[in-house]
């Protein structure tokens, strides 16, 4: 049964709809991502769970307890915010304790359970530091520890990472995986950040205009999409408008075989990511182009091609980059196995 | 539907149960007192309270109406036939002797128009009719009337007759605040720009200078005038050491002395504003100008001047709206041509204690005051919506 | 040239600005009761008039007493106003806002009447509790205004945090908002204090000659008569008002690294 169950939510702002018809349901220990880009309503979907936003239609059932209508503060949710929101005018120490100084816990029991968690983020030295004096990576640390220790049912983190420079960002995805794995409390994690969202959660919910897109797992999310956005926003990916008809897949540039079973005819849009596509070598039974290099972008292990195809269409897809990357204007063929092919 | 909305700090509830207090207290100790200003000056008196027979009397029977001035006065006490005829003597010279000798006698007139010409042959004339039907009612325009000269003339008709005396103070009042006003913004437009862009020991002095300024109380800054310009002054030593002046000149209790001290008083006033608006015009923009082969006078007009503009509106109102409801300071250092409207409302209160035209002329500055706030708020307003076009 | 331009209009903007009071206080402590150079040697016989005179020094503790009582009431007046506004929807803040400032715009003259006769109908005319009531509606405003500002000056994501972590609404004000808006606080009673400490206009029409303050009996001297113990009132005056000015510095710099 799902620990957290997500209604048929709609919101609106006056006539403006920030959400319709959301409903997800988490697993108890998940840890779950809403991915979308800004003004899809993923944040407005987190402010709704953390108690902040109340609801237009629907609700939220917590272990089959309805909360739609709880107050924060009595939802014993944690929260990360964007900014880390760390109270000024107290130490990391006090930061921490706040939450179970709220609750009336004893002075014994704080302090050992505020030092358990400035252990878990590797912040015990910095206990008397205001959160001012802090690195920003120390600063989230002490957020989540602040949103942990009074134990909550479920955690929520807006955006942690969008303060952080990449490197950085990596680590804490890591140590953020690990807390969770050691905690098993459940997380829901909003980012727009698709890698992110692919390196730390179990599942991902898309969102698009205030609706679900698709909810699955990283994997079947970039395999098999069930929709253009989710196809376009999750990875890269060269899209095809074409028809099916009598069991083939036809565009301006090809035709091929189906890739798989049961495409209603009619048109179609055709996916297929630039991993897919061999550069210059082709296996029979390929569908094979021929270009000529476009632009190229070196990343140094590897090299992003535009391959701009006779009739003006753009493609994407990597080589190998050992020898220096390709100039523009030459002549390439590039090939793909139509079964890599994802039918929307 | 978005009643479900609900914000985690609100909370109307406790909205309203923290602004009883203070709406309380403004209602009771504000809004009020300004009310009973308003109706103050629109207020009769013992007037309107007093001439209740001739208010109900047929206006077009002159008998009746004698019968019923009788009447009111038989009915008042000795105190308030004092009040009555006081406030006659306000409208029409002469009232007093006329009503207090007819009062004491009023119970041996014959209640007829021939019974009260017996009494005192003066009561035969309209004019003193007119004025007592006139200031019957217990609402009355009359304080508003002697404020702005307009006088109701027999047909009932508003014109420009009357003494004009508080329409010429009034007049006096907006001459004087904005010469005040020009003079301040001059003065203080150097020295806001010395704030803003002057080397930062010369700026740190003069916003210390300009703070303390600001924090010294009205009264000392002004009192310290007084004591420089009085005739065996500071200044008055200064100039017949130097030579310049053989006897001491009168430079106090006149427009020169009230200008300068009310200029010196409201200073801050202006160089706040202005040099918070000029602190955030970037240095770099002029040397822009510069390097695009404008000097540095046409530079200054053409590129930083402009932008200054705001602050100097801003100054320049609170600095004028301060000005028109002056008191104390132009009350020390005028002379007796120097007066502004709050002088007179004072004036009014403490040594006439005529309430209604102290009220009337309040309410008057008030007026004027709201009328150039609302100016200023639809000047700001205006210039915002063509700035957010542009 | 330009640059003559601008240094002539400083430096005589700056006299014009700072050398009357320059020039008048040192006559504090001169030993005649001529008010004017050349000081006739170093006295402070005026001092001692001044506080062994007991119109002086009843006026000085009515001051004290109205300032510290208008502090309280408008302190309590515009902190609840500024808390309860920023609770409240967009359109009431500006109403409320309207009205909870308009008092400083109200010229003074016309507050003093309005107070003149209602106090006298509420038979508060003369009173402590008559002048302290009028002062704090000077008062409220200012301190209304840095309340608010301070309130304003939070991250609202403080508030929300402190909820997500189950402090109750009153938990959040005293522990999250109050700390944090402290400033404010101290400023508005700053404010508060010196609007009443310095009131003239509206303490000439309600004090009475017992309840008559400091600045009120500085007026009516200068009315009188000039002589030195005026400008030992001025300038004790006058260090009161830089005590504050420094104290108000003092807030700004302890406030200034909280925000980061």
């Amino acid at each position: 049964m799902a620990f957290i169950d997500i209604r048929t939510i709609d919101k609106f702002y006056g006539s403006f709809q920030a959400l319709s018809e959301v409903s997800l349901s988490i697993p108890k220990g998940a840890f779950v991502t809403l991915l979308g880009p800004s003004g899809s309503g993923k944040t407005t979907l987190l402010k709704i769970l953390a108690g902040f936003e109340g609801v237009s239609a629907g609700q939220i059932l917590l272990d089959g307890r309805d909360i739609t209508a709880l107050k924060p503060e009595a939802r014993n949710f944690g929260l990360v915010f964007q900014g880390y929101a760390l109270f000024p005018h107290m130490s990391v120490f006090d930061n921490i304790a706040y939450p179970l100084k709220v609750r009336r816990k004893g002075r014994g029991e704080i302090a050992a359970r505020v030092e358990a968690m400035l252990d878990l983020v590797q912040l015990r030295p910095f206990a008397r530091r205001k959160p001012q004096e802090l690195s920003g990576g120390q600063q989230q640390r002490v957020a989540l520890a602040r949103a942990l220790v009074f134990q909550p049912d479920l955690l929520l983190l807006d955006e942690p990472m969008s303060a952080l420079d990449k490197k950085l960002r990596v680590d804490l995805q890591d140590q953020l995986r690990d807390i969770h794995q050691r905690l098993g409390t459940t997380f829901i994690n909003v980012t727009h950040d698709q890698e992110e969202a692919m390196h730390m959660s179990d599942r991902i919910a898309v969102m698009n205009l205030g609706r679900i897109e698709q909810y699955d797992m990283a994997h079947t999310l970039y395999r098999r999409p069930a929709s253009r956005f989710v196809a376009d926003f999750v990875g890269k990916s060269n899209i095809f408008a074409g028809t099916v008809e009598g069991g083939a897949f036809a565009t301006e540039e090809f035709r091929m075989a189906l890739p798989a079973d049961g495409a209603r005819p009619g048109a179609a849009e055709l996916v297929i990511r630039p991993e897919d596509i061999r550069l210059g070598a082709a296996v029979a039974g390929d569908v094979v182009l021929a270009g000529s290099v476009a632009a190229s972008t070196y990343s140094g292990d590897r090299a992003l091609y535009s391959i701009a195809l006779p009739g003006g269409r753009v493609m994407l897809t990597y080589g190998s980059a050992r020898d220096g990357a390709l100039e523009p204007g030459a002549p390439v063929q590039i090939a793909f196995d139509a079964r890599d092919g994802i039918l929307i | 539907m978005s009643a479900a909305t609900r914000k985690p700090g609100g909370g109307r509830l406790v909205a309203l149960i923290l602004l009883t207090v203070p709406l309380a207290v403004y209602a009771f100790l504000y809004l009020m007192p300004i009310g009973s200003v308003l109706s103050l000056s629109l207020d009769n008196g013992a007037l309107g309270e007093s001439l209740s027979h001739i208010r109900a009397a047929d206006p077009a029977d002159r008998d009746a109406q004698a019968a019923a001035l009788i009447a009111d006065m038989q009915a008042m006490e000795p105190g308030r036939q004092a009040e009555v005829a006081r406030e006659l003597n306000q409208e029409m010279s002469g009232f007093r002797t006329l009503f207090l000798k007819t009062a004491r006698a009023s119970d041996g007139i014959e209640p007829t128009l021939a019974g009260l010409v017996v009494a005192d042959p003066r009561w035969g004339e309209e004019k003193y009719w007119q004025v007592i039907r006139q200031n019957a009612a217990p609402i009355t325009w009359r304080h508003y009337q002697r404020a702005t000269g307009l006088v109701v003339d027999d047909d009932g008709r508003i014109t420009a007759g009357g003494d004009d005396i508080y329409l010429q103070i009034m007049g006096r009042t907006l001459v004087i605040a904005v010469q005040v006003t020009l003079v301040t913004l001059l003065i203080s437009y150097p020295l806001a720009y010395a704030v803003a862009n002057a080397p930062r020991r010369l700026a740190a002095f003069v916003l210390v200078a300009v703070l303390l300024s600001f924090w010294t109380s009205i009264l000392v800054r002004t009192t310290a005038w007084v004591i420089l310009l009085q005739t065996a002054g500071l200044v008055n030593t200064f100039l017949i050491w130097t030579g310049l002046v053989d006897e001491p000149v009168q430079l106090i209790f006149n427009r020169f002395g009230a200008i300068v001290a009310m200029t010196h008083v409201l200073l801050p006033f202006a160089i706040i504003p202005m040099m918070n608006v000029m602190r955030t015009i970037p240095k770099s923009q002029v040397d822009a100008s510069r390097s695009l082969g404008a000097g540095p006078v046409e530079s200054f007009l053409r590129v930083y001047f402009p932008q200054t503009l705001r602050g100097v509106g801003v100054g320049g109102g609170t600095v004028f709206i301060l000005a028109l409801g002056f008191y104390i300071t132009p009350a020390l250092t005028g002379g007796p041509k120097d007066q502004m409207l709050s002088f007179y409302i004072a004036d009014f209160v403490k040594r006439a204690l005529n309430w209604g035209m102290a009220s009337a002329l309040s309410v008057l500055l008030l007026a004027m005051v709201l009328a150039l706030v609302a100016l200023f708020g639809l000047v700001r307003w205006l210039s915002a919506r063509q700035g957010g076009r542009a | 040239m330009s640059r003559a331009i601008f240094w002539v209009s400083t430096v005589l903007a700056l006299l014009f600005l700072v050398v009357p009071l320059a020039l008048v206080m040192p006559l504090a402590f001169n030993g005649s009761s001529f008010l004017t150079y050349p000081m006739e040697g170093f006295s402070l016989k005026w001092f001692e008039e001044v506080f062994t005179e007991g119109n002086w020094v009843r006026a000085f503790g009515n001051s004290l007493k109205v300032a510290l009582g208008t502090t309280a009431v408008a302190l309590v007046i515009g902190g609840l106003a500024a808390t309860g506004l920023m609770l409240t929807g967009r359109w009431l803040q500006i109403v409320l806002t309207g009205l909870f400032v308009s008092p400083m715009i109200v010229p003074s003259i016309v507050i003093g009447v309005a107070f003149a006769y209602s106090f006298g109908r509420m038979g508060l005319s003369g009173s402590y509790a008559g002048l302290v009531l009028s002062h704090s509606i000077l008062a409220a405003p200012l301190v209304f205004l840095s309340i608010l500002t301070s309130l304003r000056g939070l991250d609202p994501d403080l508030d929300l945090a402190a909820a997500s972590l189950g402090a109750s609404r009153g938990q959040r004000f005293r522990h999250v908002t109050l700390p944090l808006a402290a400033p404010g606080f101290a400023a508005g009673a700053l404010f508060a204090f010196t609007t009443s400490f310095d009131e003239v206009v509206v303490a000439l029409f309600v004090a009475s000659p017992d309840s008559l303050t400091l600045p009120v009996a500085l007026f009516a001297g200068l009315r009188d008569r000039l002589q030195p113990t005026l400008v030992v009132v001025a300038l004790l005056l006058s260090l009161i008002s830089f005590a504050f000015l420094w104290l108000m510095a003092r807030l700004q710099r302890l406030n200034a690294p909280q925000k980061p």
